[in-house]
């Protein structure tokens, strides 16, 4: 049995769509359909997934940011407190929000332009009201320090900053309390390529510091390969494939994971990439295709394909939700 | 001048006077384009990569000024639309503007007016460059429509751009960017806003048209996978300077100058060094108005040579005839 | 230099919002002398017996209507001089018309003396006073004239200052009060109590105001008192004026209610009472200042309007409305056009908080320009 500090089981969240001067529900939007996946203590689980796919609502709903619709979602935190999360009540949820916490993607609008930086590292401190002041001004100097926040800038306010900074104080609030565990929702794709490098790599260090888990939201693949250990990868609401790094790219077994590895684009100019290309473009969501979301895109569907939705199948670690995920041979990432 | 050349930007700096002072998005930078070739810039934020290409199409904001240099069009060989001196309302740019050469905008949804339909602005584009008659122009926008690869174009034609998605947007803009054949095409990160299989798609599309029409692009992105599957020749820039340009092979296999030999280490490739540090470039990409003197790159280069770096602007050292960079440790090694 | 530089810097990084906007705030010229006239206004408005050379309701004898006083800079040989000398006047009937005329009578210079002992007054109700602003020893001085009463119009306007100021900051506060709550309950909870809220907005901003006005104000009983109908007033302009800012404040609620640093807040585990106060309404407020500096003059507008129609403050209360109702007439605007001075009044103290509101604006996002 693997040591999971999080399990997620049949996570659902629909958004209903309201039109005319009563809101009567004209649609629902299933943002995330039906999804179950495990993350082990001390990893990284990279999430992939085009716009659309549902990869920040997923973020954000297992950290309960937004409510889910339906589903479960299970915390093993080191002191061996199982938490089922979605039933908690406002006073246990703020202590288990200690425990989990979220880095954003954009560095200027998630920071509260109204706050110092000491202010704003500080606000989980303060809100949960345990430590004196002197106690939270200790911590926010402590862990300023190993975000390589310069400790003369915390009286300033976050206009004075560049985006890689911001990031870092962004991270800074996250881990103020100790987390265990980290939602990082495409931290690093808004920064510059020169700033980028350092942030992935202050992640890295502080997950072997703080033995952090860390889901990795992004839609770039090259940094997800770099950062993650295990990949899940989603295409509408739903994971389509569940590997680790390395078996994903050397053996992809969903069509779409082959078309996504085959465009990404190579920083090599004698290797010319030769794209797979998807028809057409993602479906609107409110409108979703019968059977595999995926057919009228895929280039092996099939009858079946066009009828059954595929559920996802285990091939020892590697799941996949694919019919024809065993006769499939396809295209591996060039570079394994 | 050869007979390869299309444009030619000579020397060219561009001061934004702003209420905080002098702002120098483009500060000296010399660059070619030859005919039937594409030529990237890559560059990050405040690198002035977009400032060029405003410059280029003399669309730049009205708080910016061209201090020196040239840009000269050779739109028949020997003699050169000098389009730096052409007056702000001059027939001659409206001309060159949108006919000979043309742009690809970053964000289509904001570039499209959407009190028109597609139709309707293409159709305009064209009959203010070309003596079509109403229905000639709507058949030549249906025509493009269909060579972008967009499905259905006589459908299409008649709708707004907020219908289209955002892969189809870019297409059509493509379309009308194309629609009357010009020489130049200037694709600011046409790609960015899109998703990976989308960009593949767009950049595809790009590199098809351009063997069909017979253009120059200049493409200009901060993507260094998407500069090395487009580009042939590349000017890497850094805080309004060209730090190194070469052919795409010089850059990627050969880099000569700190900031890009670094740049290519910091991104992450797939299948190295699995769990491995990057290598970072330490610190931050300065603000406008700290720019640094010398060289723009010293106070984050590792090999900045103190009292010389800092000091003076570092001359170009050619090191074939068409690899270019200007770095100070690159000239002493020489001596 | 460089240190100058740096130290320059870091106090711009290290600088509060408010901070921010002051510095830009201060580029703004107009806003700037605008609020340099309502200082003085607010001035005026706190201490009328010190800048009044009488009270408002001091007779000068028979001088009805007595034109503005003369000043001249001459001393006794017709040389110029320092010390400002005001002449009397005298009445005489003009042989032509048969009216009494006011002339200029030469003997009868006073110079006009600085905080100088007058009329004995009590600042705040109860700090007792005498000196006066300037004034002459004997007789009288009217540099705006007199009214139909023989009332000194320079003291009633400094007067009428203060009820009009306060009317409008009161009804202003009123409106403040009901629209951050109306706005933030409606914006922050959605659904249907935003729904009723927004009908109910409309509704109250689909009544035409003046008729609205007129019919409350008739129904405001005769038997009143001036001091209670001045508090109706003030009241009934903050019920009808919150509409305006609760549609703000509901709108600057919801466009940050998804943003993310708030979704960073909820997930510091900061309660909903520490996320509207602490990190939502900060970001907004300042829009807010803007937009009851911008309704400010419309306030004092009405109650100026109001008082004019007759429909608001009575005599003996002063007010601008007030002052110019009694200017409403023929027979001053031929005769006796100095009762319209206080007009300028009006006139100078709305221009002045639009252009307060103007640079306010302006300067309100401090951070739309990245550093």
């Amino acid at each position: 049995m693997e040591d999971n500090i999080l399990i997620v089981k049949n996570l659902s969240k629909e958004f209903p769509i309201y039109k005319g001067l009563l809101r009567k529900k004209s649609a629902i939007v299933k943002a995330v359909n039906d999804v179950s996946f495990e993350i082990h203590r001390g990893e990284t689980l990279g999430l992939v997934g085009e716009s659309g796919s549902g990869k920040t609502t997923l973020g954000r709903l297992i950290l309960r940011a937004i409510e889910p619709t339906s589903g479960e979602v299970t915390y093993n935190f080191a002191d061996e407190t199982n938490v089922d999360f979605l039933k908690l009540n406002k006073k246990q949820l703020k202590k288990t929000r200690t425990k989990i916490q979220m880095v954003f993607q954009d560095p200027y609008s998630s920071l509260n332009p109204r706050m110092t930086v000491r202010d704003i590292i500080a606000e989980t401190l303060v809100a949960n009201k345990t430590m004196s002041r002197s106690e939270i001004d200790n911590r926010v100097r402590e862990i300023a320090d190993l975000c390589k926040l310069n400790l003369e800038h915390l009286r300033r306010f976050p206009h004075a900053f560049s985006g890689g900074q911001r990031q870092r104080i962004g991270i800074a609030r996250a881990l103020a309390v100790n987390p265990e565990f980290v939602v990082c929702d495409e931290s690093v794709s808004a920064l510059d390529v020169s700033v980028q490098a350092e942030i992935i790599n202050l992640f890295k260090e502080l997950q072997v510091i703080k033995n952090i888990t860390y889901l990795f939201i992004a839609h770039d693949l090259s940094i997800v390969e770099h950062i993650s250990d295990r990949i899940i990868v989603m295409y509408l609401g739903q994971i389509v494939e569940e590997a680790d790094k390395k078996t994903l790219f050397e053996n992809p077994m969903h069509p779409y994971t082959e078309a996504l590895m085959s465009a990404i684009p190579e920083p090599d100019p004698l290797r010319k990439m030769a794209p797979i290309f998807l028809e057409g473009e993602i479906p609107n969501p409110m409108n979703l295709p019968t059977g595999c979301y995926f057919h009228p895109r895929c280039h092996y569907a099939t009858e079946q394909c066009k009828k059954e939705m595929p559920c996802l199948r285990c091939f020892g670690n590697h799941k996949v939700a694919c019919h024809r995920a065993e006769e499939l041979h396809l295209k591996q990432y060039i570079k394994y | 001048m050869d007979n390869k050349t299309l444009l030619e930007v000579k020397d060219l700096a561009i001061y934004f006077n702003l209420r905080e002072g002098v702002l120098k998005a483009i500060d000296g930078i010399s660059f070619n384009v030859d005919r039937n070739s594409t030529v990237g810039i890559v560059g990050e934020s405040g690198s002035g990569k977009s400032v060029t290409a405003q410059a280029i199409m003399r669309i730049l904001p009205e708080t910016a000024e061209i201090k020196t240099g040239e840009i000269n069009y050779y739109k028949d060989s020997d003699n050169p639309i000098k389009i730096h001196e052409l007056p702000d309302k001059s027939p001659i740019l409206c001309d060159i503007r949108g006919k000979d050469i043309s742009m690809i905008f970053q964000e289509p949804m904001s570039a499209f007016s959407p009190l028109h339909t597609i139709g309707h602005q293409m159709i305009e584009c064209l009959r203010l460059h070309t003596p079509m008659t109403k229905q000639e122009a709507r058949e030549r926008a249906i025509e493009m429509l269909a060579k972008v690869g967009i499905s259905n174009p006589e459908k299409r034609v008649d709708q707004y751009s907020f219908e289209l998605s955002g892969g189809m947007r870019q297409r059509a803009m493509i379309a009308i960017a194309l629609s009357t054949n010009p020489s130049i095409v200037i694709a600011d990160e046409p790609t960015t806003s899109l998703d990976v299989t989308i960009q593949a798609q767009i950049l595809k599309l790009m590199k098809d048209m351009q063997e069909e029409f017979n253009m120059s692009i200049i493409f200009i992105t901060h993507n260094l996978g998407v500069i090395a599957q487009m580009a042939d020749m590349i000017q890497v820039m850094y805080l309004g300077k060209i730090m190194e340009a070469g052919t795409a092979e010089e850059i990627f296999y050969e880099p000569r100058h700190p900031y890009t030999i670094n740049l290519l280490k910091a991104i992450p490739k797939i299948g190295s060094n699995a769990n491995g540090r990057l290598e970072a470039i330490p610190g931050q990409i300065p603000g406008p108005f700290d720019i640094p003197k010398g060289c723009k790159f010293c106070t984050r280069c590792p090999s900045a040579i103190k009292g010389l770096c800092d000091v003076r602007t570092p001359e170009l050292k050619m090191f074939s005839e068409t690899h270019s960079v200007s770095c100070w440790k690159c000239l002493e090694q020489e001596k | 230099m460089k240190t100058q530089d740096e130290n320059a810097k870091l106090k711009y990084y290290t600088a509060s919002q408010w901070q921010l906007i002051w510095w830009r705030f201060r580029k703004h010229r107009l806003s700037i002398i605008g609020m340099t006239i309502l200082g003085i206004f607010i001035i005026f408005a706190l201490f009328p017996e010190f800048f009044a050379p009488y009270s408002a309701t001091e007779r000068n004898g028979e001088s009805v209507l007595c034109p503005p006083s003369k000043i001249v800079f001459k001393n006794a040989e017709g040389k110029f001089s320092i010390v400002p000398k005001v002449y009397g006047f005298k009445r005489e009937r003009n042989k032509e018309t048969l009216k009494m005329d006011y002339v200029v009578d030469e003997s009868n210079v006073q110079p006009l003396k600085f905080f100088i002992k007058g009329e004995k007054y009590k600042l705040f109700g109860f700090l007792p006073g005498s000196i006066h602003l300037y004034g002459v020893e004997k007789g009288y001085v009217h540099l705006w004239g007199t009214d139909t009463m023989a009332r000194d119009i320079f003291s009633r306007t400094i007067f009428a200052t203060r009820s009009s100021l306060s009317i409008g900051i009161l009804g202003l506060a009123i409106a403040f009060i009901i629209g951050l709550l109306i706005g933030g309950v409606s914006g922050y909870f959605g659904g249907w109590i935003d729904n009723f809220f927004q009908r109910l907005t409309e509704f109250i901003r689909s009544i035409p105001t003046y008729p609205l006005w007129m019919g409350v104000a008739a129904a405001m009983p005769r038997e009143w008192g001036p001091k209670t109908v001045y508090f109706m007033m003030t009241i009934i302009l903050g019920f009808i004026g919150w509409t305006t800012l609760a549609r703000r404040i509901r709108s600057q609620i919801i466009s940050i209610r998804e943003a993310d640093f708030v979704i960073a807040a909820k997930l510091c585990g900061a309660s909903d009472m520490r996320i509207i106060f602490k990190h939502m309404i900060p970001t907004f407020i300042s829009y807010v200042i803007v937009d009851l500096t911008i309704s400010f003059p419309n306030m004092i507008l009405s109650e100026t309007s109001l008082s004019f129609l007759g429909l608001g403050l009575r005599p003996p209360v002063t007010s601008w409305g007030v002052l110019l109702k009694s200017a409403q007439n023929l027979n001053s605007i031929i005769n006796s056009p100095w009762m319209f001075i206080p007009a300028i009044f009006v006139i100078l103290a709305v221009l002045s908080f639009s252009f307060v509101g103007d640079g306010l604006r302006d300067a309100a996002d401090p951070y739309s320009e990245k550093s």
